[in-house]
C-alpha cells in the first residue's frame, strides 16, 4: 500500500486557507497593486514550504506577516515609488434608493470610518489594520513592523484618537458624522 | 478639569482598552482611573471607535490567489516534505508529550483524574477501585503521543505526488459564468476562477454596492430560518436530584452560524446560540489518550467568573488522534443539493472548494462518489478511487445548481452507492450538503429519519454540512445527522470548509466510540445545586444511561468534547428557580430510594453517617481522587434506578461515562471522581478561562438570566486572558467576534 505522507502539505494547506486572503489584502495595501500582491503572497508561502514547521508554528501569523511585509517592501522599492491606495475610493458606488434605513445607517457608518482611516498617515493605518483587521497583538505587530512595542502602542493610540476626532466623540452622533465624512470620501 | 492630566495623550489607555497591558501596569492604571472619571469616559470612546473600526474593516473584500498560484505552493509543499518534514513530526511528538506532562503539572488535584483516565480503561472482570496517584508509574505515561507520528514520518515509501490537478479550462469558464452573477452580491468567497487582475477590478467586483445588496437579501431571508427553542437548563438542587445525564455532542455548527450573524452586523436570535457547540468549536489541550484507549477524560475546577461564590467545573473528553490520513479506507458518497437555492456564492461554490481540498488530501485507495438531487436525483460520479483524482475534481467542477429539491430519493441513491462500494473495516459515509431547503416529498420526516437510522445500523453513517443563509432548517439538519450516527457542521466560509472537511476530517469521518453518555452525580455534602451549561437538546432520562438500547452521541478521532457545570457549593444559597421542583419529574418511589441512599437533607445524611454507612466502602484513596471501573456486563436494573451506592468523601462529584465500541455490542462503563482543591480563577488554566469565556459569550447572546454580572466587555477580558499561543488564530477570531458583538450592541 502506498504511503500517504500528506501531513506536511496539509499543514501548508491549512496555513494557506487561513491566511491567504488576509495576506493578499495586506500585501495589496503595501504594494498598491493586486498583481504584485499575489506574487508576494505566493512567494511568502513558498518560503513557508521551505521551513521546518516546528520553527514557525507557535508564531505562524507573525512569521507570515513579517515575510510578506519584507517582500512587499522589496517589490515596492525595486519597481516604483509607492502611491498609497486610497481607501475612500473603495467605498464609491451608487446607493440603492430603496434600501431600508438601518442598512443606510450601517453603510454610512462603515463608509465614514474607512474614509477617516484613509486620511491617517500610512504607519498609523498599518498598525491599526494589523490590529483590527488582522487581529495581531501589539507584540506581533512589533515583530512584523520592526517597531518597538511602545511605538506600536503610541501609533495605535494616536491613530484611534485621530479617528475619534474625525468621527465625532460619541456613538450617538455617529450618524450625522458618518454622513459628513462619507461626503468627503466620495 | 482641575489638576488632572490630559488622558488623551496617554497610550496606556488605548493599550488598556485593547487588553494589551500587563497585569501590573493594568492594576496601576486602574488605580489612577478610579480617581478620574474623565479617563473612564475616554476609555469608552476608545472602545466605541475600536468597535466601529473593526466592523468597518470587516466589510472589506478578501481577495484570493489564483488556482495556479495555489497549485504551485501545494506542489512545493509536497516536494519539500523530505527530511525536514520527518523532523518536524518528531519534534511535534516530543512537544505533545511535553504539553501533556505540563498540563498534568499545572492542574493540581484534577491531574490525578487526568492520569487515571489516560492510564487505565481496560475492563477488569470485577469492579475495583484504584489509587490514581499510583498510576503515575512510568507505564502510565501517555505513550500515545509519539505514535501519532509513525505513519507520517516513514520516508521510505514516499514519492512525490503530482501537483493538485487544476480543472480543465472550459470547466473553469463554466463556473466563472455562474460566479459572474453572484460576484456583484458577495464580497467574500471562492473567487479563484475570476482572479481580479488589479485592485480596481477587485474593487469593481466586490465593492460596497454588492455588499449592500447582500445585507439586504439576508435581512429578507432571515425570516425563513428556523431554530428549535432552547430552554436553558436551570439550577437543580442536589436534595431534589443529584444526577445530571446527557449525551455528548461534537457538533460545532452553531458557532459558524453565530459568526455569520455578527459579521453581518446583527445579533443572532437566542435559539441559534447553542452554547455547547460554541465551546466545542475550539480545541483544548486535553491529554492524548493512552494507547488502546478510545478517549481520555480530564477535569478542572475553579471559581466561576460570573458568580464568584459558585464553582465552575470543566469536563473534557478527547478522542484518540489518528494520523490524518490513516490506514482505514474511506468510502465517501457526497449527496449534494443542487436545487436553485444552492446557486449562491456562499453555498455550492464554497462546497466545491472544500471538496477540492478534501479530495486533494485523500489517499489513492479512498473512494469518492457524487450524487446530486434537485427535481430528480442523479448519480453524477460513480464511486471513483482517488488514484484518479483528476476525474473526481473535474466532476466537482461540473456541479451546478438549478431546480427544486427532493431529498428523499437522493438519500436512497447515495446509500445504495455507499453500500455497493462498502469498505470492509473502513469508513463508509454519506455526506449530505444542503442549505436545508429540504423537501422529502411523499415520504415525510419520520420515514426519512427511519431510513437514516436503519442505514446507520448497516455501517453507513451520515454527516450533514449546512450552507448559506435563510431557509436554514438548522434543527432538522442536526436531527438527521444525529439519527445517522453522524454529525452536523455549518459552513459559512472557506476557512470553515477547510476546518471541517480537511482539518477535522479524521474526526468527522472516523467514529471511535458511539452512544457516549455522561452521568454526573454530585456529592450532597459538597454541592447544594448545579446546572449544566448548554446541551439542552441532548439531555437524557436518568434511566436511559444504563439502557443500551437508547442512542446517544458519537465521538470521532481527534474530537474534543467539553462540558461545563456551574456548581453552587453547599453553604451557599442556590439561586431561586421558579418551577424547577415541579419540572424534575421524579416519582415518589424513586425519591424514596434516593433518600435512602443519602441524597436527602443534611440531618438524614448525618444519621446515615452515624450508622457507619458512609465509611463502609470508602477506601482512603477515594478521599482524594478515586477511579472506579466496572466490567462491561449488562447493567443491572436494581438499586436506585441505576444509582450507584457511592460512599462520599471529600469529592465534588462522580463522573460516569458509558460508551460502545464503534461496532456496537454492550456498553462499557468508566467512572472517576473529582475533588475540588479550591482553585481560584487567577490560577485556572488558559484553556479553562477560554472555555468559560466562550460559554459566557453564549449566555450573554442568549440573554441568560443566570449569567451573574457578565457582559460582553467582561467576556472579552476573560477570553483575552485565556487566548494562549493560538497558532491558528481561532481564538483571536473569537476576540474579534466579541468586539463585533459589542459594537453592534452599543450601536
Amino acid at each position: 500500500m502506498a504511503d500517504r505522507p500528506h501531513a506536511r502539505s496539509t499543514w501548508i494547506h491549512e496555513a494557506l486557507e487561513r491566511f491567504e486572503g488576509p495576506l493578499l489584502h495586506y500585501a495589496a495595501r503595501l504594494t498598491g497593486d493586486a498583481e504584485r500582491a499575489r506574487d508576494v503572497v505566493q512567494e511568502t508561502f513558498l518560503r513557508l514550504c521551505a521551513r521546518d514547521s516546528g520553527e514557525v508554528e507557535e508564531r505562524l501569523a507573525e512569521w507570515l506577516y513579517t515575510v510578506c511585509r519584507n517582500l512587499a517592501l522589496d517589490v515596492r522599492k525595486k519597481e516604483r515609488p509607492m502611491t498609497t491606495t486610497s481607501d475612500g475610493h473603495v467605498l464609491d458606488g451608487p446607493t440603492d434608493a430603496a434600501e431600508p434605513a438601518a442598512l443606510a445607517e450601517r453603510r454610512d457608518s462603515v463608509r465614514a470610518v474607512l474614509g477617516a482611516l484613509a486620511g491617517l498617515p500610512a504607519n498609523q493605518q498599518e498598525v491599526l489594520r494589523l490590529k483590527f483587521q488582522h487581529g495581531l497583538s501589539y507584540k506581533e505587530i512589533s515583530g512584523v513592523t520592526e517597531l518597538s512595542v511602545s511605538n506600536v502602542g503610541y501609533l495605535m493610540h494616536v491613530g484611534l484618537k485621530a479617528l475619534r476626532m474625525r468621527l465625532g466623540s460619541g456613538i450617538d452622533d455617529a450618524q450625522s458624522t458618518a454622513q459628513s465624512t462619507g461626503g468627503t470620501a466620495r | 478639569m482641575s489638576n488632572t492630566r490630559d488622558w488623551s495623550d496617554d497610550p496606556r489607555l488605548t493599550a488598556y482598552a485593547l487588553g494589551e497591558l500587563e497585569e501590573e501596569e493594568r492594576t496601576a492604571l486602574e488605580a489612577e482611573l478610579a480617581d478620574d472619571p474623565r479617563g473612564a469616559e475616554l476609555l469608552d470612546g476608545i472602545r466605541a471607535t475600536a468597535g466601529r473600526l473593526t466592523e468597518g474593516l470587516a466589510s472589506e473584500p478578501l481577495p484570493a490567489l489564483s488556482p495556479d498560484d495555489r497549485g504551485a505552493i501545494v506542489a512545493r509543499a509536497r516536494v519539500a516534505r523530505g527530511g525536514p518534514g520527518a523532523r518536524r513530526w518528531r519534534r511535534l511528538a516530543v512537544g505533545l508529550g511535553a504539553a501533556a506532562a505540563a498540563g498534568v503539572a499545572a492542574t493540581i488535584g484534577v491531574s490525578y483524574l487526568t492520569r487515571g483516565a489516560v492510564g487505565s480503561m481496560p475492563a477488569p472482570a470485577t469492579r475495583n477501585t484504584r489509587d490514581l496517584a499510583r498510576l503515575e508509574a512510568p507505564g502510565a505515561a501517555p505513550s500515545a503521543a509519539p505514535t501519532v507520528t509513525t505513519s507520517e514520518a516513514a520516508p521510505g515509501a514516499s514519492r512525490p505526488a503530482p501537483a493538485a490537478p487544476t480543472a480543465p479550462a472550459q470547466v473553469g469558464r463554466k463556473v466563472g459564468r455562474m460566479q459572474e452573477r453572484t460576484a456583484q452580491l458577495y464580497y467574500r468567497g471562492p473567487s479563484d476562477s475570476v482572479p481580479p487582475s488589479d485592485l480596481s477590478e477587485l474593487r469593481d467586483q466586490f465593492g460596497v454596492p454588492g455588499l449592500e445588496l447582500k445585507v439586504q437579501f439576508e435581512l429578507l431571508d432571515r425570516a425563513g430560518e428556523r431554530y428549535a427553542e432552547i430552554v436553558e437548563n436551570p439550577f437543580v438542587r442536589v436534595v431534589d436530584d443529584p444526577r445530571s445525564t446527557f449525551s455528548i455532542d461534537v457538533d460545532t455548527g452553531s458557532y459558524a452560524n453565530v459568526r455569520r450573524f455578527l459579521n453581518d452586523g446583527q445579533l443572532p436570535p437566542a435559539d441559534a446560540v447553542r452554547i455547547e457547540e460554541l465551546v466545542n468549536y475550539f480545541s483544548y489541550d486535553y491529554p492524548v489518550p493512552a494507547a488502546g484507549e478510545p478517549f481520555s477524560v480530564s477535569a478542572e475546577v475553579a471559581s466561576c467568573p460570573w458568580t464568584p461564590e459558585h464553582r465552575l467545573v470543566r469536563l473534557g473528553l478527547r478522542g484518540k488522534p489518528l494520523p490524518l490520513y490513516g490506514q482505514k479506507e474511506r468510502n465517501l458518497v457526497f449527496l449534494i443539493d443542487v436545487s436553485g437555492s444552492m446557486n449562491d456564492e456562499r453555498k455550492l461554490p464554497l462546497l466545491k472548494r472544500g471538496m477540492r481540498l478534501l479530495v486533494d488530501s485523500l489517499g489513492e485507495s479512498d473512494r469518492v462518489a457524487l450524487v446530486v438531487y434537485a427535481g430528480a436525483a442523479g448519480l453524477v460520479l460513480d464511486s471513483t478511487p482517488c488514484d484518479r483524482k483528476d476525474v473526481i475534481l473535474a466532476a466537482i467542477e461540473e456541479l451546478s445548481a438549478g431546480g427544486s429539491t427532493n431529498g428523499g430519493q437522493g438519500i436512497e441513491l447515495a446509500y445504495a452507492v455507499a453500500r455497493h462500494h462498502f469498505a470492509e473495516g473502513g469508513i463508509n459515509r454519506v455526506v449530505l450538503a444542503t442549505d436545508g431547503d429540504f423537501n422529502v416529498g411523499v415520504t415525510g420526516d419520520e420515514a426519512l429519519t427511519e431510513l437514516i437510522e436503519e442505514k446507520a445500523k448497516s455501517g453507513v453513517s451520515l454527516s450533514v454540512l449546512g450552507f448559506g443563509t435563510g431557509n436554514l432548517k438548522d434543527s432538522k439538519m442536526e436531527q438527521l445527522a444525529d439519527h445517522g450516527d453522524g454529525n452536523y457542521a455549518y459552513i459559512d466560509s472557506v476557512h470553515e470548509a477547510r476546518k471541517v472537511l480537511v482539518r477535522e476530517m479524521g474526526g468527522t469521518l472516523e467514529t471511535i466510540a458511539k452512544d457516549v453518555k455522561v452521568q454526573v452525580l454530585f456529592n450532597p455534602d459538597r454541592v447544594a445545586a448545579f446546572r449544566l451549561i448548554g446541551y439542552e437538546n441532548r439531555m437524557l432520562e436518568h434511566q436511559d444511561f444504563d439502557d443500551d438500547t437508547k442512542d446517544a452521541g458519537e465521538i470521532g478521532a481527534g474530537h474534543r468534547v467539553t462540558a461545563l457545570y456551574e456548581v453552587v457549593p453547599s453553604g451557599v444559597e442556590p439561586p431561586a428557580e421558579p418551577g424547577a421542583a415541579a419540572a424534575r419529574g421524579i416519582s415518589a418511589e424513586e425519591d424514596q430510594r434516593l433518600r435512602a441512599l443519602g441524597y436527602a437533607d443534611e440531618s438524614t445524611l448525618r444519621a446515615l453517617d452515624d450508622l457507619g454507612y458512609a465509611d463502609e466502602q470508602s477506601p482512603p484513596q477515594l478521599q482524594d481522587m478515586g477511579y472506579v471501573e466496572e466490567a462491561p456486563e449488562a447493567p443491572t436494573a436494581d438499586g436506585a434506578g441505576g444509582l450507584p451506592d457511592v460512599a462520599w468523601g471529600e469529592e465534588l462529584l462522580l463522573l460516569r461515562l458509558r460508551y460502545k465500541a464503534p461496532e456496537g455490542g454492550a456498553s462499557r462503563l468508566q467512572e472517576a471522581t473529582l475533588s475540588d482543591p479550591g482553585q481560584g480563577w487567577s490560577t485556572a488554566s488558559e484553556d479553562f478561562r477560554f472555555a468559560a469565556a466562550v460559554a459566557g459569550f453564549g449566555m450573554v447572546l442568549r440573554g441568560s438570566r443566570r449569567d451573574g454580572d457578565l457582559d460582553l466587555r467582561r467576556v472579552h477580558e476573560l477570553a483575552l486572558a485565556g487566548a494562549g499561543p493560538d497558532p491558528w488564530g481561532y481564538r483571536r477570531e473569537f476576540l474579534l467576534l466579541v468586539e463585533r458583538a459589542l459594537a453592534i450592541h452599543e450601536r
